[in-house]
């Protein structure tokens, strides 16, 4: 298993730290990248990075509430009770 | 023209009208409780309350009027996205002249796009992010061109695969990724150009490139 390259700036290992990130590799590749992965402090610090960014993301955007009234008026264009 | 809308309003209401109890079991029970996640895409589309309310609620009356197309059981959330997703570029058509597509990245192939750039996020510190509020990051996101928009919030933010996003805006999965690579890029890049307004400077980044620069000499 080759540590990509030793660089964590490099194009094999930003494309499959993304992969990873997005739950698009496989369970065979992921574990091949998180064995590359703990030969390389550079790559697991890049990885520990660009996971707080997704997770910033997530955390700060700002989500708004559905409105009630929103509920209501769909149901009751569709005559649906709305009791529940 | 007048009667024809009224033809297809007729028709609308009668469609409903006859959808079955198990039809609006699986309305209710699968496909309502996915209005919070719509909403919030649709205003992050709309970056209005009133325009989100109006395509929520035509999202789900198209729903409601399709739905013996729709599997129970499967990916109701999907389902429902791509119906927004398709309504909103019919209103977004109809304000609107611009073009939707991304024509250019269209033509240019996916590894070129992924390799050719890479904004590092570790450029500004970490704890400066954590005291950004939520209003900056939407600002940030809604700044971003709507191709890219979209992605970022079906894949970050709503946590939707390559697959499903690739099914939902009708673009090939190598497309979904280039696009999500160039979207998360020229995020980070509003956001550092953010803080950089607000008077931070990153020592670190700057130190990094003075030793690369002398490693190189």
């Amino acid at each position: 298993m080759k540590a990509f390259g030793n660089n964590q700036g490099s194009d094999d290992f930003r494309r499959r730290m993304t992969l990873y990130l997005d739950g698009a590799l496989t369970k065979q590749e992921e574990r091949e990248f998180l064995g590359g992965i703990r030969k390389s402090p550079e790559c697991l610090a890049q990885l520990q990075k660009e996971q707080s960014f997704r997770e910033f993301l997530k955390k700060k955007v700002s989500r708004k509430n559905v409105s009630p009234a929103l509920v209501k008026s769909i149901k009751s264009k569709l005559n649906i009770s709305t009791s529940s | 023209m007048e009667n024809q809308d009224q033809y297809i309003e007729e028709k609308e209401e009668l469609q409903i009208a006859e959808a079955t109890p198990e039809q609006r079991r699986v309305f209710e029970e699968e496909l309502l409780p996915q209005i919070d996640a719509l909403y919030n895409f649709a205003f992050h589309l709309c970056y209005n309350e009133e325009d989100a309310n109006d395509l929520v609620q035509e999202t789900y009356l198209k729903a409601f009027r399709f739905i013996d197309k729709y599997i129970q059981g499967t990916n109701a959330k999907a389902w429902l996205f791509k119906i927004l997703k398709n309504a909103f570029i019919n209103q977004y058509r109809k304000k609107s002249k611009r073009p939707t597509k991304v024509d250019y990245e269209e033509i240019a192939s996916y590894h070129d796009n992924e390799d050719a750039s890479h904004v590092d996020f570790t450029d500004l510190r970490e704890e400066l992010f954590q005291q950004m509020m939520g209003d900056e990051v939407t600002i940030a996101i809604n700044a971003l061109p709507i191709d890219f928009r979209t992605v970022i919030l079906l894949c970050d933010i709503e946590g939707f695969t390559y697959e499903e996003i690739s099914k939902i805006i009708d673009i090939p999965i190598g497309t979904v990724r280039s696009r999500l690579h160039r979207a998360r890029n020229m995020l980070k890049e509003r956001l550092r150009e953010y803080a950089k307004r607000l008077g931070y400077e990153d020592v670190r980044g700057a130190k990094k490139k003075a030793k690369e620069k002398s490693k190189k000499q």
